[in-house]
């Protein structure tokens, strides 16, 4: 089930809400708990199963890591198991199907072809799962004695499917002691609508720009920078859309989860950028990956070594295919380079900086065009395209028909990349008068967007869904 | 505080809205939910009969929604603001003068379909019956100014081929696409107009003499015996509801109706079964009044004929020659077939397409013989 469905906007949320709110708070987790999981079951009902024993593995582990503390040889095999386990689990469902096509194709070997399908969101669930365990062992979270309140910790359906990876410390305690109020609903409803409008009308338009152009084989460099520039609009607005879903539907229910996007296209350095996009990405395999590992602590040339596990791992976390492991060595090297040559401190402060931010973005889109290709050849082609080597350098007719068709939508976007419509709410919050209007005109804007989110939704028969792959 | 004010304003706006349309469709969604789960139960709850439910499920709701003119009518309102020309990811095109396409890429048109109305030419000479293959024009976009980079259309050239193709074999041919007056085409719809139709049936009419010995009764056909009915922004076609009025206006639809003494029947048959029958003058036989006049029902094109889409038998009583006539085409065929009917005995027009008429062409030709068969299909047929 999407968010952005009829069904779930008029029958399933407004449901959820009416019995959330009537229910006893004694109930409310086992409530939302099931409710998940028939979230996740409408979608997919065969995999539903393994969500459920990711559940139960993971509750397990932190039980017996809570009940061996002090232990540190059994904890540490606890810990080692459940993640193994959850690995595992992952490894079957995601990376099994690309290890076997790739030994066939690249070793020659003889493997019989898996027709194993990938659960929907099976790498965020997963991470969330091992967050719990490490952070019961790492006492960042109290072990939670009713596994229902781990399973609604896992599942729990506004960060289930897209993100933002929920760590375990940052809802531990909201699990059990949390209180809504009118205020946090209402900020989670404008946070949801915002959400919603960004990814039906400017995340989708964006996804016919970039599905047109880059399947269709842009043949000029105007085109096929349309074509990477759409896709990077589109996954920013999408991704970040879901994020805003999810961080306004926690709201609803009295959850804080943290912010995931920061307008990343504003950042001045590579390094930078990554402190915008998918924080909870990041930060996760920061705090669970790259510091265990010694972090940057260490010696120099283990520091990069530890750079580039991470980064490979990032890369084909979001997915199985050998374009996510070379945009992982891509960052991996752009991060490299910046950490060696010292770029963030040297461009802070002098007239390159603004030279080194677009180059920053420039750098962005490219890395999403290898995302976006899982073909290697077509990704060749799609890049010497860009850069003039293969495609016309002229006016591309075509690329001004989309411009033309979507000069709005491209106005819209631009202006939402930057934190530009924060700031007038802010200078409106500081006067009185012009609060008033800004209050009226915000709810109106609201109004119509939801109603032409509607619109769009019940018409509008282009609604991608491009994390299929995590 | 101030802050809180216009969120918890937002909030209360966004629960009327969901609520609304939540309560508003409940009753159905809990009536549908039961119907599918029901069924669901008798065939037994397996995961692959929970997920043909859930597929079941979504479908209804979508159709609930979609059924509700004011969505789609907002939706077009709100690409019309944007100055759209293209609608839900190319899915039609507008051109400058208000006229909505649907682009083809690919017309389906191929080797077998020539093969087949080359059979279909040789059975009638076997039974030296006459035959006339007919390339009916259709909406495209090829030479549109404003939508040349709007994707390519193949339709035209498609055509093109099939006619060559269909000449080089020596079978008789007309292509209409050559009368720009066929080349109308209501501004919502696919379909060409009734004017276009009626100077198709003409052009048809012309051709017959020509290769049947029977007399076709051209006078029918002057443009002076007939009065033009005008139903003002009355037909909203099928691409036209798509997108509703506000983005694509609405067509006026007339009618050319005879004033000259007319006297026919009309049946339409379903596997043979009688299903519509109807007699009296041009209008009495054919126009379905009730459906123009009812300005809730936006598909006037239904009106002809009787919205006729299997087998449809016109009988001229008036007729000056005993000429029996078969043609064999998709819904264009609905107006001509009214025109070219007048100057015939007999008229008998199958629709091919798919859950139409698809029973053998051969045999049908075998057990009519008519004087004259007239193939306007591109595609392929059940020539056995």
């Amino acid at each position: 089930m999407l968010f952005s469905s009829t069904i779930f906007l008029f029958l399933f949320l407004p449901c959820v809400l009416l019995f959330y709110y009537i229910l006893p708070r004694c109930v409310r987790n086992f409530f939302l708990f099931l409710v998940s999981l028939i979230f996740y079951a409408w979608g997919e009902p065969r995999v539903v199963f393994i969500l459920l024993g990711t559940v139960a593995v993971n509750y397990l582990g932190g039980y017996l890591v809570e009940r061996f503390r002090g232990q540190k040889r059994k904890v540490y095999s606890i810990i080692f198991v459940t993640v193994a386990v959850d690995l595992g689990i992952l490894f079957i469902f995601k990376y099994l199907n690309f290890v076997t096509a790739s030994l066939r194709e690249i070793a020659g070997m003889e493997i019989v072809k898996t027709q194993i399908a990938l659960p929907i969101g099976i790498s965020f669930f997963t991470f969330q799962a091992l967050s719990y365990v490490i952070d019961v062992y790492r006492k960042n979270g109290k072990m939670q004695k009713n596994p229902l309140n781990v399973g609604l910790y896992i599942t729990f359906f506004p960060q289930l499917i897209a993100g933002p990876i929920v760590r375990y410390e940052t809802v531990a305690d909201e699990i059990d002691h949390r209180r809504e109020n009118w205020g946090e609903f209402a900020k989670g409803t404008k946070r949801f609508l915002l959400g919603l409008s960004k990814k039906i009308l400017l995340a989708n338009t964006f996804a016919v720009l970039a599905d047109r152009i880059i399947d269709g084989s842009a043949s000029t460099v105007m085109l096929a920078w349309l074509g990477a520039i759409s896709y990077t609009m589109q996954i920013f607005f999408d991704f970040s859309a879901y994020s805003d879903m999810a961080i306004g539907l926690g709201l609803m229910f009295g959850f804080h989860f943290l912010e995931n996007f920061n307008y990343p296209y504003i950042a001045k350095t590579i390094t930078e950028f990554w402190r915008r996009w998918h924080i909870s990405l990041s930060t996760w395999f920061r705090d669970y990956v790259y510091i265990p590992l010694g972090g940057s602590r260490i010696s120099k040339s283990r520091t990069i070594w530890n750079l580039g596990t991470v980064w490979i791992l990032t890369g084909i976390w979001h997915g199985a295919n050998w374009n996510f492991v070379l945009w992982g060595v891509y960052y991996f090297l752009l991060l490299t380079i910046e950490k060696l040559l010292d770029i963030p401190r040297k461009t802070s402060r002098n007239k390159w900086k603004y030279v080194y931010q677009g180059t920053t973005l420039i750098l962005v889109i490219i890395g999403w065009v290898v995302f976006r290709i899982e073909d290697m050849h077509a990704l060749g082609q799609y890049l010497l395209t860009m850069f003039g080597i293969r495609g016309d350098l002229g006016m591309d007719e075509t690329a001004l028909m989309y411009l033309r068709e979507n000069w709005l939508f491209m106005i819209v976007g631009l202006l939402c990349c930057t934190p530009v419509m924060r700031k007038v709410k802010e200078k409106a919050e500081q006067k009185t008068d012009f609060y008033i209007f800004y209050t009226i005109g915000s709810c109106l804007a609201y109004s119509v967007l939801f109603l032409v989110c509607t619109t769009y939704l019940i018409k509008g028969s282009y609604n991608p869904f491009i994390y299929f792959n995590f | 505080m101030k802050k809180n004010i216009e969120e918890k304003m937002i909030a209360i706006i966004f629960l009327g809205i969901m609520y609304g349309i939540c309560f508003s469709h409940l009753k159905t969604h809990v009536s549908d939910f039961l119907n599918v789960a029901k069924a669901t139960i008798k065939e037994g709850i397996t995961l692959s009969n929970i997920e043909k439910a859930r597929d079941l499920y979504e479908e209804k709701d979508e159709a609930l929604y979609t059924q509700q003119e004011i969505w789609i009518e907002g939706y077009g309102l709100v690409q019309r603001t944007l100055g759209k020309r293209e609608i839900n990811n190319f899915e039609l095109l507008k051109d400058g003068s208000g006229q909505l396409y649907m682009p083809l890429t690919k017309s389906n048109i191929d080797k077998e379909a020539v093969a087949q109305v080359e059979k279909l030419n040789r059975y009638c000479e076997g039974k030296e019956i006459s035959f006339l293959f007919v390339q009916l024009p259709y909406k495209n976009y090829d030479n549109i100014k404003e939508l040349q980079n709007y994707g390519d259309d193949s339709t035209e050239e498609d055509f093109d081929w099939f006619v060559e193709k269909v000449k080089t074999k020596g079978i008789s041919c007309l292509d209409l696409r050559e009368d720009e007056k066929t080349k109308q085409y209501y501004r919502t719809d696919h379909h060409w107009t009734v004017e276009a139709s009626f100077y198709a049936a003409k052009d048809i009419a012309d051709r017959m003499t020509g290769l049947i010995g029977q007399v076709i009764d051209m006078e029918v056909y002057e443009g002076e015996k007939y009065e033009t009915e005008i139903y003002k922004e009355a037909f909203l076609g099928s691409y036209g509801i798509k997108v509703g009025k506000y983005y694509a206006g609405e067509d006026d639809f007339s009618l050319l109706i005879p004033n000259f003494p007319t006297r026919l029947k009309y049946e339409h048959r379903i596997d043979g079964e009688l299903i519509l029958a109807k007699s009296g003058d041009f209008e009495e036989s054919f126009i379905d009044k009730e459906l123009l006049e009812n300005k809730g029902y936006h598909n006037k094109y239904n009106a002809l004929l009787h919205g006729g889409y299997v087998e449809n038998i016109i009988y001229n009583e008036l007729a000056k020659n005993e000429t029996k006539v078969l043609v064999i085409g998709h819904s264009y065929g609905r107006p001509l077939v009214q025109y070219l009917g007048l100057g015939v005995q007999e008229l008998r027009y199958l629709d091919p397409q798919d859950g139409r008429y698809n029973e053998n062409i051969l045999e049908y030709i075998e057990k009519y013989e008519p004087d004259i068969v007239i193939d306007m299909y591109n595609q392929k047929l059940n020539l056995g």
